[in-house]
């Protein structure tokens, strides 16, 4: 449990993303009418507009796109200060969404851009799990 | 439509509401009351006078109280009856999108006056919002953001330099020049905040607070209130004999929408620029100078490529080949900007357009850029989720 930190914001347009998480699958949104991807989940597809939008289970395959390690906690739970420094990635999937995750800390440190990585998940609760990435 | 000058404008002294080294302790309600106050003083206008004009009031949407401040509670507080009003929740571009806003209403003829108060005042305590923040942020940030540990607008950033240095080589050694340069302007500048040397030591030395992005690379907060006032050209005549010209400007929200892939070290302003120069009879060797909005060293670097004045990817080399002092080739954020200039939370855009105005009412006194006619300012805000930034504007500005 992570009572301490701040915890995504449960809602419909959202729930399904954070759902399949704790359930050990990383679900994107996907356009029936058009085929888009898109991350974070919203109402309509941005491209088309079309409100027919499925969930697909994404490889969580993909490199990283640019990263941040962390050394100090500003603006969010002072409980991330017991685990800095730790590495942020925005990762590119192989479906063609970015999305922000913890790479994992065991070799986290010698991450680079364009280095291949594979999701891993967190359940936080039932409802709720995160993303997490490591390194290949 | 007609031309819209800036009749006048105020500043008020930045503070960190410092009591024990002396400086003022002011909440953003008694900044907006005072910004007004010194701008009428300047424009030698009473308040009963403003009141039987046609005039509008503009606000930013301040940080502080962690509350909403609506418009119509501001002019209850300050006594004053406008024809209309708004409140810009544009972030780091509230200043920009405030001018636009102003323009718009005084150009088409519906009123005379827009009187723009930003005012903000993130280093005054207030009841906490959230749990874990100040205020209730974007629904991005709370949802896919803060629960993996993120740290706000500097981890963005992070994601936005990492990528440039990787993409195109930029070093911290052009990125400290900005810091850097931006120190030596706000020396010049008694409404600068931080006015004390830089040098390139303390820069490398500062702390990384989300690699590879330092405390130096960044602004540093401030309480702090600015107010400008517009007006038709006609009535500016009256006011001023030195009226600043809006000659043009181009806003471009939200650019590369639908491409999730999209290059976040690419602003994408060009386009924008090109369009302002033209409809501004001017090019950029014209432009005399540049108030570049600087939440971060790397975002003044990528506009100089994005507005078309050093190449896509040669930011950081051009910084190395170009003097970017307000003596310089290129004069860059004169007054210090934001870096070391202060941001007034979201009122930070301001200073970019009181410094440009003070340069071409040529009142910017030790940092003047000698016989400046005409320069661009621009406005930034809202990092977005994998992207750079939501409300970008390009505006030129000229005192002829
Ligand atoms: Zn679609």
């Amino acid at each position: 449990m992570q009572n301490d930190k701040p915890l995504p914001e449960i809602d419909p347009i959202n729930s399904q993303f954070f759902k399949g998480l704790s359930e050990d699958k990383l679900l994107i949104q996907k356009c029936i009418k058009c085929g888009n991807t898109q991350f974070y989940p919203k109402a309509i597809c941005v491209k088309c507009y079309s409100v027919d939008l499925e969930w697909v289970k994404s490889s969580g395959e993909g490199k990283v796109y640019s990263f941040t390690e962390i050394n100090r906690v500003i603006m969010n739970s002072k409980e991330f200060e017991k685990e800095v420094p730790y590495v942020i990635a925005s990762v590119e999937l192989k479906e063609g969404i970015r999305l922000y995750s913890r790479i994992l800390s065991e070799n986290g440190k010698n991450v680079k851009i364009g280095d291949p990585v594979r999701v891993v998940f967190r359940t936080v609760s039932e409802e709720i799990g995160l993303p997490e990435f490591k390194l290949l | 439509m007609r031309k819209v000058a800036v009749s006048g404008y105020s500043i008020m002294k930045p503070s960190r509401a410092r009591k024990d080294k002396g400086e003022e302790v002011y909440t953003t309600e008694q900044y907006q009351a005072f910004a007004l106050n010194k701008l009428l003083d300047a424009v030698g206008i009473s308040k009963k006078n403003l009141n039987s004009m046609k005039y509008g009031i503009g606000l930013n949407r301040p940080m502080w109280p962690h509350a909403m401040i609506w418009s119509s509670e501001v002019i209850a507080n300050l006594g004053l009856s406008p024809s209309l009003t708004f409140v810009s929740d544009h972030g780091g571009a509230a200043a920009f999108f405030s001018m636009v806003q102003g323009y718009l209403s005084i150009a088409s003829g519906k009123l005379d006056h827009f009187i723009l108060i930003g005012a903000d005042t993130p280093m005054m305590p207030a009841p906490m919002q959230s749990r874990f923040r100040p205020e209730r942020t974007w629904r991005y940030e709370i949802n896919y953001e803060m629960p993996i540990g993120m740290v706000g607008p500097l981890s963005e950033g992070a994601f936005i330099m990492r990528r440039h240095m990787n993409q195109y080589g930029t070093n911290e050694e052009q990125l400290a020049n900005i810091a850097i340069t931006s120190r030596k302007h706000a020396m010049l500048n008694p409404n600068a905040y931080l006015r004390k040397p830089l040098t390139i030591d303390e820069y490398m030395k500062s702390p990384v607070i989300a690699s590879p992005m330092r405390v130096m690379d960044a602004v540093i907060p401030i309480n702090g209130a600015y107010a400008i006032m517009l007006s038709s050209e006609e009535h500016a005549k009256k006011i001023t004999d030195r009226p600043v010209y809006i000659k043009s400007f181009e806003t471009a929200l939200n650019t590369d929408a639908e491409n999730d892939l999209r290059d976040i070290t690419d602003l994408k302003m060009g386009a924008a620029t090109d369009k302002v120069l033209e409809e501004s009879g001017a090019s950029r060797k014209d432009v005399d100078f540049l108030q570049l909005y600087d939440d971060f060293t790397i975002i003044v670097l990528m506009q100089l490529e994005a507005l078309g004045f050093a190449k896509p990817g040669k930011g950081g080399h051009f910084i190395e080949n170009n003097d970017i002092s307000y003596n310089g080739v290129l004069p860059v954020n004169t007054g210090g900007g934001q870096l070391s200039g202060g941001q007034a939370g979201t009122a930070g855009g301001f200073s970019l357009f009181t410094e440009a105005i003070q340069q071409l009412r040529g009142e910017a006194s030790g940092r003047q850029v000698k016989d400046c006619k005409m320069g661009l300012v621009t406005g930034l805000g809202g990092l977005g989720y994998n992207g750079n930034l939501l409300n970008k504007g390009v505006m030129a500005l000229s005192n002829y």
